[in-house]
């Protein structure tokens, strides 16, 4: 065969291919409509079609799904010309085009659950985010069997997660050697059923065709609701974060329903829902499900003896009570302000330790120099990063006393943690952070203010009856596991159930800060 | 004389930076010293004012200090920065610091050299982008018309950015034409850089800065900052949240999400129409999760004058096609693929008309080439940019009707000027749209429904009664002067107590 004849056999089989790609499927979305038959019956059952039938059309037989803008030209399009003249357009459109995704099969997943795992079957780290997302779709896909799904690489179709993405998304570990590359020449289109959104799109692209499912589809579209962070406190994001944002909360302005992960972000997206007011849309349902703070997976929890020994090794705070900051040095954090309360003690004669644990992270640098200078002037502080679990672990145990006093967050996950070892915590008097620390363990502080913080620090270092007080009521606290979360986010996410009050009943008061 | 980092080092710029600094300091020693300073050289003023601070210290002061030295008004980081280190340092290191900072050129920024002036206990508007740029869209037309009146019955100092955008100064007198005189000068070249020479810088001290526009990226941290330490405050104009609302409908950009980073230190703040009230009152509802007290959020309607005639560009004689309007920018929030669809149904249902769309400035590129399809089909169709205001009128009175089926409004402005104009609009039915209809001379339809506007511009199109009765409507609509809105905007932003 000469070279030409090659490329003539090989486009002649592509176009083959493409041919039986495309009659696969028309015959699902002939199926999926009851219309019997090819183009022409396909065009007469569309004729008086819904906005949400012609998304599926669009989404079945040009294998991706559509964003607004192409359902509503596609609709505009059967206004004036009928749809059996749509239909034949797009059939003789997708004849044409030679992009490899012509050469996807579908396969109508209708009824179902579908859930989105795209980050987390992807990312080895473990942010706050995908430790939710992994802890909570693991306990769903045990009880439930929803379908787990991830995008294809142009983030324009869904399609089922293989099997060692599904380990990798479930329970995390580094990506396994010789996984099959994901194929993105099969994908899912679901008709009716849920959407269900556990981690954060940051896709363009993903977000846009979200936004299309949320406004036609048939699909109901919910998700759980991390904060909204770059929106009410843009001056602590980095650069791009605070307008892709926006785009990702229009995309969910018609979805059906959403799961705050603490009352405190409740009240950032009910704020934003009264935002809609002016677009004419009703917005989401809001309902607040505090998160989890329990144990993640049994067996996966560092030893605490072990843990213990390992943080004494490697922060070895001496004599000195020692003082733990846990979290990355972003503005947000207000570690700054942390360093200033300190220094205040330091100069008034209070021995102690101050560690941070965490990374540097974005505009850092202030607090980079700082530290700096404080270590040069002698002051028992210092910096840790990369830090692990077990050192985290024991470094709770070791402290005195933790300070969190961030000016946002839509969950502060160290104040739990802290407390669950028992060790009392600083923290904010607002949002989330007041949320956690209302069964008791903290003092709480308005973290604007230095000097709050500086006498919170100092009641804890030198009152030790106030101390014990508050890690006896660390000990007591009723905590939430992570069973109870994915119980409760399922029955409101997926079957729309009221998840009643959030708060954990409360066997403690938290004490205000003089 | 203006230097730049290219004339650090040279030795004739430093009397210049000098004789800056003193003058600054010598301004802000009368609020920061109990006693005049026994003499007035710089460095000894400066020592002695940092001193003073050290020993008195507050965050209003320290944060004057601050603008002092370094001819900026500080960020938030700068600010608290400033204030920790009076609290713990020397005066040699505070000194050494601030001049640091006022130094320091890690950001290619300008050496200032501007001198300043303190004002107190009145009332500064920022009007930055107004005075600068000849743009007169609903932000710029809401500026010319109120300010001016502001600054005739009050007393108020109208202000823009220095450049590099770090303090507020005084406007130049062109700029202040620009706002007051303005006349219409389409395309009349800009002016974003008024002055080589050194305008006067004006530092608040107890005053109210009113915040009309949507401060210029890197000036709403130091608006932050100012709110929270410099003992002055801050109210705003809330014209819309569209960038954050409706990401999806804008092109991606931080700069709203970060003005919003200002205007959440705000006292007050006055929403042009029912809509913007609810947005910014949804935006400080979120508020009380980052532990912030929410501003106090009003309705201050905008007013509905018709736009003057002037001279008009051509005389309105009998049309052979009814005219049917569209006014607005072309982009995708303003829903013009929608009016050319519904359009294209009604011809070729045989109904005859031609449709109009007057805009400004816009972006996407599905709007320019449905038109052009329609004008190859011989549809009568058209779109024109940049017409005058007189052409404008004209236009508005020539129209059967208008049509305005926006998805998203802060006011609105082109439904309220076709019904100053005596002519009935079709807008949507909802928000601000809404609030302009419901007194009367309009007909509102959900813009999300095709059906819906096509059904309405038909009955607009061949129900002469309908016309008749809504023009009828429209004569009985009170009328809403600036002058009012002006007066209302005060009470609303700067007296609410009726001071």
């Amino acid at each position: 065969m000469t070279a030409s004849a090659r490329t003539l056999a090989r486009r002649q089989l592509t176009r083959r291919s493409r041919q039986a790609a495309l009659q696969q499927r028309l015959a699902a979305l002939s199926e999926a409509l009851g219309s019997r038959g090819g183009a022409h019956e396909l065009g007469a059952r569309l004729d008086a079609a819904l906005a949400g039938e012609v998304w599926l059309t669009l989404a079945v037989l040009g294998a991706r799904l559509p964003t607004r803008d192409e359902v509503l030209a596609a609709v505009r399009t059967v206004r004036l010309d009928g749809a059996a003249a749509w239909v034949e357009q797009l059939l003789a459109e997708l004849a044409r085009d030679t992009d490899p995704r012509t050469l996807r099969t579908v396969e109508i997943v209708a009824d179902t659950v579908l859930v989105d795992l795209d980050h987390t079957a992807r990312a080895s780290f473990a942010t706050g985010i995908q430790r939710v997302a992994r802890e909570t779709a693991r306990r769903w896909s045990d009880r439930h069997q929803p379908v787990l799904i991830s995008w294809t690489r142009d983030y324009t179709a869904l399609r089922r997660l293989s099997p060692a993405e599904q380990h990798r998304a479930l329970h995390g570990g580094p990506a396994p050697i010789d996984a099959a590359p994901p194929a993105d020449d099969h994908i899912l289109v679901p008709l009716r059923g849920t959407y269900l959104l556990p981690e954060l799109a940051a896709e363009i692209a993903r977000a846009d065709r979200v936004g299309g499912l949320a406004s036609y589809a048939a699909t109901s579209v919910a998700l759980i609701g991390f904060d909204c962070v770059p929106l009410t406190t843009a001056e602590t994001t980095g650069t791009g974060m605070p307008g892709l944002f926006a785009r990702l909360l229009s995309a969910v302005a018609e979805a059906d329903r959403i799961a705050p992960i603490s009352e405190g972000a409740a009240g950032e997206y009910r704020g934003w829902r009264r935002m809609l007011s002016g677009t004419g849309l009703a917005g989401p349902d809001i309902q607040a499900i505090e998160l989890a703070t329990g144990a993640t997976t049994a067996g996966d929890e560092p030893d605490p003896a072990a843990a213990r020994a390992a943080a004494l090794d490697r922060l070895a705070p001496g004599a000195r009570p020692m003082v733990l900051v846990v979290g990355s040095h972003e503005p947000r954090k207000n570690h700054l302000a942390v360093l200033h309360a300190a220094e205040l003690l330091w100069r008034d004669n209070l021995d102690f330790a101050l560690v941070f644990l965490g990374g540097n992270a974005w505009n850092s640098g202030r607090f980079e120099r700082r530290i700096a200078e404080l270590q040069q002037q002698g002051r028992p502080v210092q910096s840790v990063s990369g830090l692990s679990d077990e050192l985290l672990a024991g470094a709770y145990q070791l402290a005195r006393c933790t300070v969190f006093p961030s000016l946002n967050e839509g969950f502060g996950l160290p104040i739990a943690e802290s407390l669950s070892f028992g060790t009392p915590v600083i923290t904010s008097d607002f949002g989330s952070m007041r949320d956690i620390a209302a069964t008791g363990g903290a003092l709480l502080v308005d973290p604007r203010q230095d000097h709050q913080i500086a006498a919170a620090l100092r009641t804890l270092l030198t009152d030790d009856a106030a101390h014990a007080a508050l890690r006896a009521q660390a000990r007591a606290r009723p905590v939430r596991g992570w069973d109870e979360y994915a119980a409760l986010t399922w029955a409101y996410l997926v079957e729309g159930q009221d998840p009643g009050p959030v708060a954990a009943a409360s066997n403690g008061s938290p004490v205000a800060a003089e | 004389m203006r230097v730049t980092d290219a004339a650090i080092g040279d030795p004739r710029t430093a009397p210049v930076v000098r004789d800056a600094l003193a003058q600054r300091l010598g301004a802000a020693a009368p609020f920061l010293m109990e006693q005049s300073p026994a003499d007035p050289d710089p460095a000894y003023l400066l020592d002695a004012l940092v001193d003073a601070v050290r020993r008195g210290p507050s965050a209003q002061r320290v944060w004057l200090l601050f603008v002092a030295v370094t001819g900026r008004f500080p960020t938030s980081d700068d600010a608290a920065e400033a204030i920790r280190r009076v609290e713990l340092e020397s005066t040699t290191d505070i000194t050494l610091w601030l001049l640091d900072v006022a130094l320091e050129s890690r950001h290619n920024v300008v050496i200032p050299v501007h001198p300043m002036r303190v004002v107190t206990d009145t009332v500064l508007a920022d009007i930055d982008h107004t005075a600068r740029y000849e743009l007169h869209t609903g932000i710029q037309q809401v500026v010319r018309r109120t300010v001016p009146i502001w600054v005739r019955d009050h007393d108020v100092v109208p202000v823009a950015w220095s450049q590099g955008y770090q303090a507020l100064r005084a406007l130049t007198p062109a700029e202040w034409r620009r706002v007051e005189n303005f006349t219409d000068a389409v395309g009349s070249a800009a002016d974003p850089d008024p002055a080589d020479d050194p305008v006067e810088l004006v530092v608040p001290w107890n005053c109210t800065i009113a915040l009309f526009e949507v401060s210029p990226p890197g000036t709403p941290d130091r608006l932050a900052a100012l709110a929270q330490y410099s003992g002055s405050e801050l109210v705003v104009v809330g014209h819309d949240c569209i960038p954050v609302v409706s990401g999806d409908l804008v092109p991606l950009s931080d700069h709203f999400p970060h003005f919003l980073s200002a205007v959440k230190y705000a006292r007050r703040i006055a929403g042009v129409s029912v809509s913007a009230t609810a947005e910014f009152r949804g935006f400080a509802d979120t508020l009380a999760t980052q532990g912030l007290p929410a501003p106090q959020v009003n309705e201050c309607q905008l007013a509905t004058e018709p736009l003057p005639a002037g001279r008009s560009a051509g005389a309105s004689g009998p049309r052979a096609l009814p005219l049917v309007l569209s006014v607005g920018s072309f982009e995708p929030r303003k829903n013009g693929l929608a009016v050319l669809h519904c359009a294209e149904r009604l011809w070729r249902d045989g109904l005859r008309f031609e449709l109009r769309f007057i805009g400004g400035s816009g972006w996407g590129t599905r709007f320019p080439a449905e038109l052009a399809a329609l004008q190859a089909k011989g549809r009568a169709v058209s779109a024109q940019q940049g017409v005058d205001e007189a052409t404008l009128a004209q236009a508005y009175r020539t129209a059967r009707f208008t049509v305005f089926a926006s998805l998203h409004e802060g006011y609105g402005l082109p439904a309220a000027e076709s019904l100053a104009a005596g002519t009935p609009v079709l807008t949507s039915n909802f928000g601000s749209t809404l609030e302009t209809a419901q007194p009367g001379g309009a007909v509102t339809v959900d813009p999300r429904d095709d059906d819906a506007i096509t059904e309405a511009m038909r009955r607009l199109l061949t129900d002469d009664a309908l016309i008749d009765r809504l023009r009828a409507e429209i004569a009985r609509r009170p009328v809403r002067t600036w002058a009012d809105y002006a007066r209302e905007l005060w009470a609303t932003l700067i007296e609410p107590d009726g001071r």
